[in-house]
């Protein structure tokens, strides 16, 4: 019963509460004890338990009298870089550890307004940071499909509490790819929409002109219900595009094969992709051909230069939106001998190592001297990827490629050397400098070590374009078949 | 007036205006502005620069800073950019300030100022719109400073000027003619002592025809005596430094009225570095040619305009200063003209009469007993010849206790002039058979005398006598 | 990968201080190495031809910053607010001596 429930997708569990064949009561039980039984993976920092039943307790009043919201009682998870009103945010981060705030993110105001029962917040990278979830202050969380390699990042329990059964969705939160990655490691689908498509208020900042929020679910209807519902203009939001939110679940199906042209960037099947994800990328896409899509070799010549123009535009931003946490009014205060001294010891002892260089690094490229050479330069090559999208859109409808060059690694693989880890976000960072929607969709399997470990397709497609990439996952998933990640019992 | 400079030394002084603008709600927060609230009661999660938190600008500190670019006959910026200062301060709560950087919302403007009737024209370089810090108190306890974040993100405009100041009374008029202008326009009520409209002086000496030498930048200067005051000192400072051999350090500096000096800044562990970059929470701001125009229609007439029309209707240069140095007395002034009161007369009793009362009394203008309207009343009387000058004082007076209309004082006083000929006739002629001596002298030659004759009827009828009909009367009864 | 970047200790300690951070012994000869090989890696963009190219800040691409009205929406929350202080007392936040 447990096992059937859970592995239920978020659509069809709606339609039983909807139809009364469960209770919202039941259902949130049933999820906190995953949460719970799963706690192995670290994917849960905490588990909102009153918080939960007391929502589901509103959804089932909400369902007998009629008034139930499109995702009443639905148990999801929350990437802990989402403010929740009362209930302790930390962005997995020592800093932040004591912070409990007086405000709600508007993503999650609109999924608990929509009826959504909250399970918990999940675990991450320490302020989004990283690309394996190894940077969280409170341990790494692991992958459902093997426990000793990471579920990606930064939305690392987002990923591991879907892929684990633990919750029937999840907010993430992508800057370079942490979402599209980690859904590709954990045999997710993960959609981070166009910049500005979704509010950032409320939600921890990292790099402002990159962050954008998504969702994480098991098959792209479910994303596509989520997604509609937290996406929409936030007055709070400077940045937040003035946008009508269209029907994506309701249009999921209208899309037409023929004629379609997917572009295959060249510079995305490099020798440093797996080739075992290079054939399944090249396999889905031929796919879609014999469904009379047409495939089109394109060149996005700029790519090779989007991680060492990220690796400057983010940290920068990053160090400047970081200044806040100095222990003067919130969260983690280490005294010392005076003023500088405090800020010091409070900063030194409330970040990682990762985001500790990440503030030197963007330091280093704003101050005087070297602006210019770093940070107006990555800025430039910023224009040249988003221009040479513009171009790409021009003549093909979407783009297909890896997610990730690689299968998800094992812990600690490549904890030593930064760099090896930011090239794991290579194919995802280049939609995320020109502000595009990116989709990741899982497109097979490989066997590594002796373990099945799961393979992401990423589409990419022009602004505004989300309700066609869900529409093309979507027809990915019927061409494709049933993909089941697996269910295990105790990890 | 502050002596020359020793040494063939000139003062090199340009000045940056804080402004506090007058809005209701913060730059980037809809937080109340206050004055003197409980401490951290206007202090929103925005204001405190929690996390996630993000800012969104008010347009009425955009609307007062195209006002200011205006008035300032400035370029308004088509595309302006809010950026990130970067600094720590445990009242800065983001760790950065938002303010403009390279390319602020107002450029190459000028002020006029006011140098004992000689005028001249102050370049400024810049007007950018940024947040202000929140206050620390020091002295609440041991070894802890107190933060109040109250005023953290309340909108400022910085007025950068050129370096074209060059006596500490060029610095005083012209932070004089921008409190005026900036209370004129109403974007900022420029009150010194709340620390509304406060200046950093920055201060070079040089001998004439030199280039620019290294300027000394003093902080937070919060009257007008203290620009003055402090400039000087600053400058005799540098001097000394050069006439002993040495060179001045480019420093900030801080003035200490109680000593009469400037003395450095504690200078910070670090050196400033404060990674300008555009703020990625907001975007650039675009604004277009007609939010220019309607803004430019709420624009009053500016001082130096007003100043010259007040000009044409025979002002004097001191009246004008005065009328054009608040635009409450300009506003005054301009409703009795525009009652049709006589615009010397109106001066004469605005200021001569009604400021001497209000100053006695501390009152401001605009809680004046007398309106505008009611003082011209009685201007009108005094031109139409209706009432005498000495008659309009009693009626003010009157006005000024009890108030009312002046028409109806003087009837209910009973002060109306007596026009009747009949009476009068008589009273010139008791007063011709009261001085019988006087009369003779007259008629023996000494015309002088016939004013003594008009005195006393004027005194017998307690100055109501309309004189010109006792004039013509007495020259009659006199042939 | 481009070449290995040089950072004095000097420089970097100043960079510390900017950032509000300390690097002491083993930590320290670590994040030396680690910070070179990102700059190491970062320099790569050198190799590219920007000249005359805009460099883009954002990319919501709105025709001005959103502005709100002059309006007060926001009502004392000191209490609440102040729950997550580090210190607080008489409605002030306490902070270590601020010297000027």
């Amino acid at each position: 019963m447990t096992q059937s429930l859970l592995t239920l997708s978020a659509t069809e569990t709606l339609a039983k509460l909807r139809k009364k064949e469960l209770s919202a009561t039941e259902l949130a039980r049933t999820t906190l004890a995953r949460a719970a039984a799963i706690a192995p993976l670290n994917a849960y920092l905490h588990i909102t338990e009153t918080k939960a039943l007391e929502q589901a307790a509103a959804a089932d009043a909400a369902y007998a009298a009629g008034t139930a919201g499109p995702l009443a009682g639905l148990p999801l998870g929350v990437k802990d870089l989402f403010c929740t009103a009362g209930i302790k945010t930390t962005a997995a981060s020592k800093m932040l550890e004591p912070f409990v705030p007086a405000y709600e993110s508007t993503v999650t105001a609109k999924l608990w307004a929509a009826g959504a029962v909250n399970v918990g917040k999940l675990n991450m990278d320490e302020f989004a940071m990283g690309g394996s979830g190894e940077n969280s202050a409170f341990g790494p969380a692991r992958n459902p499909w093997d426990v000793n390699r990471v579920p990606g990042g930064s939305s690392s329990g987002s990923a591991a509490a879907v892929a684990a059964y633990a919750c029937f969705g999840a907010t993430g939160s992508d800057t370079g790819g942490s979402i599209r990655q980690p859904a590709s490691f954990t045999g997710t689908v993960g959609i981070k929409p166009t910049y500005g498509r979704c509010s950032r208020f409320g939600m921890v900042a990292f790099a402002s002109s990159l962050d954008q929020a998504g969702v994480f679910a098991r098959n792209t209807a479910d994303a596509a219900l989520l997604l509609q519902t937290i996406a929409g203009h936030d007055a709070n939001d400077s940045t937040s595009a003035p946008l009508a939110v269209p029907d994506w679940v309701g249009e999921l199906k209208q899309v037409n094969l023929k004629g379609l042209k997917i572009g295959l960037p060249r510079e995305y099947f490099i020798e440093a992709l797996n080739p075992v994800i290079k054939a399944a990328i090249h396999a889905a896409a031929q796919r879609f051909e014999a469904q009379g899509a047409e495939l089109v070799e394109v060149s996005l010549p700029s790519t090779p230069y989007a991680v060492a123009a990220y690796y400057i535009v983010a940290p920068a931003e990053a160090a400047s939106n970081l200044a806040r946490y100095d222990g003067m009014r919130y969260g983690l205060r280490v005294e010392g001998s005076g003023l500088i001294e405090t800020y010091i010891n409070s900063r030194t002892a409330g970040f990682g190592d990762e985001v500790k260089r990440r503030i030197m690094v963007g330091n280093y490229a704003l101050s005087s001297g070297y602006y210019d050479a770093y940070y107006t330069k990555a800025m430039q090559v910023r224009t040249l990827i988003a221009n040479e999208f513009d171009a790409v859109f021009k003549q093909v409808d979407v783009l297909f490629c890896p997610t990730a060059p690689s299968l998800p690694f094992k812990i600690g693989a490549k904890a030593k050397d930064p760099v090896s880890l930011y090239l794991e976000d290579a194919f995802t960072i280049p939609a995320s400098m020109a502000g595009l929607p990116g989709l990741s969709v899982p497109c097979g399997t490989a066997a590594e070590d002796g373990v099945t470990l799961p393979i992401g397709l990423q589409m990419i497609g022009p602004r505004w374009s989300e309700g066609r990439l869900l529409q093309l996952a979507h027809a990915w998933e019927q061409l494709r078949g049933p993909f089941q990640i697996p269910f295990i019992q105790n990890y | 007036m502050t002596a020359p400079l020793p040494k063939g030394y000139e003062y090199v002084i340009g000045l940056e205006v804080h402004a506090q603008i007058t809005t209701s709600s913060k730059l980037f927060s809809g937080s109340a502005t206050t004055f003197g609230a409980e401490p951290n009661t206007q202090a929103s999660p925005i204001d405190l620069g929690m996390p996630g938190m993000l800012p969104v600008l008010n347009s009425g500190a955009v609307d007062a800073g195209i006002k200011l670019g205006l008035a300032i006959d400035a370029t308004i910026a088509e595309r302006s950019v809010f950026a990130r200062k970067n600094y720590y301060y445990p009242d800065l709560p983001k760790g950065y300030q938002i303010s403009q950087y390279d390319q602020p919302i107002v450029q190459h403007g000028k002020l006029e100022i006011d140098l004992n009737g000689t005028r001249k024209s102050i370049a400024i370089t810049r007007m950018h719109l940024e947040e202000d810090a929140g206050k620390s108190v020091h002295d609440l306890g041991v070894n802890v400073s107190h933060v109040d974040l109250n005023r953290a993100g309340v909108p400022l405009m910085e007025i950068v000027s050129e370096p074209d100041i060059r006596s500490p009374e060029e610095a005083g008029a012209y932070m004089k003619a921008m409190r005026t202008l900036v209370r004129w326009i109403g974007v900022c009520d420029g009150d010194m002592e709340k620390g509304n409209l406060r200046c950093d002086a920055n201060i070079s000496v040089r001998k004439s025809g030199e280039p620019y030498r290294t300027r000394c930048e003093i902080k937070n200067l919060n009257s007008i005596r203290h620009v003055m005051a402090a400039i000087e000192h600053e400058a005799h400072r540098q001097i000394e430094i050069y006439e002993q051999g040495g060179t001045v350090a480019q420093e900030t500096r801080l003035w200490d009225p109680e000593k009469n000096e400037t003395r450095t800044l504690r200078s910070k562990e670090d050196a400033h570095d404060y990674r300008y970059f555009p703020d990625p929470d907001l975007l650039p701001l675009v604004i277009e040619p007609a939010r220019i125009e309607a803004v430019r229609a709420t624009l009053p007439t500016l001082p130096h305009v007003l100043a010259a029309e007040l000009g044409t209707l025979g002002l004097s240069a001191d009246d004008i200063a005065l009328l054009t140095s608040d635009k409450g007395y300009s506003d005054y002034f301009t409703a009795m003209l525009n009652a049709g009161a006589d615009a010397k007369l109106s001066c004469n009793w605005l200021v001569s009469e009604l400021f001497a009362v209000l100053n006695k009394t501390e009152t401001p203008l605009e809680n004046s007993p007398i309106s505008a309207t009611q003082l011209a009343g009685l201007v009108k009387l005094i031109q139409a010849g209706e009432i005498s000058g000495k008659i309009g004082k009693q009626v003010f007076a009157e006005m000024l206790a009890n108030g009312g209309e002046a028409q109806t004082l003087v009837a209910k006083l009973g002060l109306a002039q007596i026009s009747d000929e009949g009476a009068l006739r008589k009273a010139c002629e008791a007063a011709l058979a009261a001085n019988p001596d006087a009369v003779a002298k007259f008629k023996s030659g000494n015309e002088r005398i016939f004013g003594s004759f008009v005195g006393f009827v004027m005194k017998e009828t307690k100055g109501q006598a309309n004189p010109g009909l006792v004039d013509k009367l007495l020259k009659e009864l006199l042939k | 990968m481009g070449e290995m970047a040089e950072i004095s200790d000097k420089e970097l300690q100043k960079l510390a201080l900017l950032s509000r951070l300390r690097f002491e012994g083993e930590a320290l000869a670590t994040f030396r190495t680690q910070f070179a090989n990102i700059l190491g890696f970062v320099d790569q963009l050198k190799q590219l031809n920007t000249d005359g190219i805009r460099p883009l800040t954002s990319t919501a691409n709105l025709p001005s910053t959103p502005e709100r009205p002059d309006v007060v929406t926001s009502a004392n929350q000191r209490e609440t607010l102040q729950r997550s202080a580090v210190k607080a007392e008489h409605g002030f936040y306490v902070v270590p001596k601020v010297v000027e």
